[in-house]
């Protein structure tokens, strides 16, 4: 029976939490004051390198990589608006401080005397709450005021993004910074020409927990090469969406979505799974046992499973969905998401929205399945993982419009031959029985 | 041009937030996109000056990026949701419904200015779909009932 291990949601249920009177009383802040009392800053940089803490944004790369440690800035990528992903948000808009905290840690132990918070513009309601927030610790001396920075307590600017999904990737998100186009580009990762290390919101949040309980700690927890929790965002067709916060390498896929969130509702049967959005997976029922651990995955661990994990999304689809469907709309987002830089994504993602609208709409023309195939291949020849684009998004879609032909190649046949939908669908509005963390 | 007083007054409070001017650039052409729904051509001038970056850049942004819209809007905003849950939640159906009651479809404004109805990318609250967004409000777990309730109140 696979169970919930809460590390970042441990306090997510605790109504006021979100202000900061709550947190120090439930012990926030301990940690930082702690530290900045005590040890050198280097101190803080050698336990979260200890944890072996890696990106849970989908690089699951070390937080700081082993080359460098000193930093004049600390730039957060705060941005979510890949379908399926909604951590990030609900841990910003319901504690706020945890995240502040472990920026505060992060900055102090690699020196950084500014950082800079770059929020999605989808994401309202959680910089409206981290705004206030960062009032509260300005106020408190958690973090300084304008123009006050030191090594010990950095200025923390907020800027918002419109720039969509490229936007987060770090040399665009310095671009934004610099008030550049917000597009990735071969650039040194710095801002204003200094160092400038760039983090993941979502990974901030465990910094408090890690440096205040210690990296051995946080090593108990997880897999020897990945430690520590994931934040599944589980939603689509099952009893008890919500997010789900297990222990990496604790259960299977399938165990999630049966044992967490109940299974699909009633009187369906699961017909494919979604994992890790638009840089992850689309896996068939016979593939739910994939431990939910980021080594057994192709990506980024180079593990067996021939897919990524990527972010521990997931999305459950029922026996009423027409994967057809699902793949074009999944490509059309790729499609006009796409910043245009790359070539293979600025044409690869629009050829494949067109070919999967086609067979959708039953306009399809003899040998379309065949032209989507040779696309995804062109795009990212033999599907490894290289440099195709420079943010993912091409290399991301050609893979997962792969993963829906392979694993799902008879429907899409059945479209292209019959002209029309073989799937039962069913457009109604469904209730869950219970959401796990409310929005 | 004149602007309102609030937003010359959070425009200067952006500004004083960031160390170089340009970083506010997408900063303030969001404020702009939050305040009006769409971008308008003065903003994006006014934006220019205040950032000290080319107004051609500018607009080229704003045409480009998936965050900004550069053509006018009605006097609220309806979004739906085109993500993957939505759309196994039942968002279909809500468009369908939303369509009927406005008496249009997506990127139309209903005839007396009232409401426009868009689509939106993932608004990240896929436990709680179907959602929507009504200017700058999101409504979660929506049925054809709640759907009627919020637009009968938009005047």
């Amino acid at each position: 029976m696979m169970r919930e291990t809460r590390i970042v949601l441990r306090d997510i249920d605790i109504p006021d939490i979100d202000r900061l009177e709550s947190y120090v009383l439930h012990g926030g802040y301990e940690t930082l004051d702690r530290r900045r009392g005590s040890g050198p800053p280097r101190a803080v940089v050698e336990e979260v390198r200890a944890s072996g803490l890696c990106a849970r944004h989908g690089s699951w790369r070390p937080v700081i990589d082993a080359g460098r440690e000193r930093f004049q800035r600390v730039c957060v990528s705060a941005h979510e608006c890949a379908p399926g992903v909604f951590r990030q948000r609900k841990l910003l808009e319901r504690n706020p401080h945890q995240f502040l905290e472990g920026l505060a840690l992060l900055a102090y132990g690699v020196g950084a005397c500014e950082a800079y918070v770059s929020l999605s513009s989808t994401m309202r309601k959680a910089g409206q709450v981290l705004s206030r927030a960062l009032e509260e610790a300005r106020a408190a001396g958690w973090v300084a005021a304008s123009g006050a920075g030191s090594d010990t307590a950095p200025e923390v600017h907020l800027v918002w993004s419109p720039a969509g999904y490229p936007g987060a990737e770090p040399s665009a998100l310095l671009n934004g910074l610099e008030g550049e186009r917000p597009d990735p580009s071969l650039r040194p990762l710095e801002l204003f020409e200094e160092p400038a290390l760039v983090v993941d919101g979502d990974t901030l949040a465990y910094l408090p927990h890690i440096v205040g309980r210690g990296a051995e700690w946080f090593r108990s927890v997880g897999t020897a090469r990945y430690p520590g929790t994931c934040v599944c965002c589980v939603s689509g067709h099952v009893r008890r969406p919500g997010l789900y916060e297990v222990a990496l390498g604790s259960g299977t896929l399938g165990e999630l979505i049966e044992d967490c969130t109940g299974g699909v509702r009633a009187q369906h049967s699961l017909k494919a799974v979604l994992v890790g959005g638009i840089g992850g997976s689309i896996l068939s029922p016979s593939q739910l046992d994939v431990p939910l651990a980021p080594e057994d995955w192709a990506l980024p661990g180079q593990g067996v499973f021939p897919g990524s994990l990527n972010d521990g999304s997931v999305v459950v689809m029922d026996d009423t969905t027409c994967m057809v469907q699902t793949a074009a709309e999944l490509m059309d987002y790729c499609a006009r998401q796409s910043c245009g830089v790359c070539p293979g994504c600025r044409a690869g993602t629009r050829g494949l929205a067109v070919l999967f609208a086609r067979l959708e709409a039953g306009r399809a023309e003899p040998g379309d399945v065949g032209r989507a195939r040779d696309l995804c291949a062109g795009m990212a020849p033999f599907l490894h993982d290289d440099e195709v684009s420079l943010c993912g998004l091409g290399t991301a879609a050609a893979w997962l419009a792969h993963g829906f032909l392979s694993g799902f190649g008879d429907e899409f046949a059945a479209h292209e031959r019959e002209g029309r939908c073989p799937v039962n669908r069913d457009d109604s509005i469904k209730v869950p029985e219970t959401i796990s963390v409310r929005f | 041009m004149e602007w309102p007083r609030e937003i010359t007054e959070e425009c200067t409070r952006v500004m004083g937030t960031v160390a170089v001017p340009r970083t506010a650039l997408l900063t303030l052409l969001d404020l702009g996109q939050r305040r009006w729904g769409w971008v308008p051509p003065a903003w994006i001038e006014y934006v220019a000056s205040v950032t000290d970056v080319h107004p051609a850049r500018v607009r080229s942004l704003t045409a480009s990026l998936p965050g900004l819209r550069d053509e006018p809007v009605g006097r609220h905003t309806v979004a739906l949701c085109a993500g993957l849950a939505c759309r196994l939640m039942g968002a279909r159906s809500v468009a369908d419904r939303v369509m009927e009651l406005l008496g249009i479809t997506w990127d139309e404004t209903t005839p007396d200015g009232r409401i426009t109805l868009l689509r939106k990318d993932c608004q990240g609250a896929c436990s709680t779909a179907p959602v929507m967004q009504v200017d700058e409000r999101l409504y979660t777990a929506l049925t054809l009932e709640r759907v009627e309730q919020i637009l009968a109140a938009l005047r």
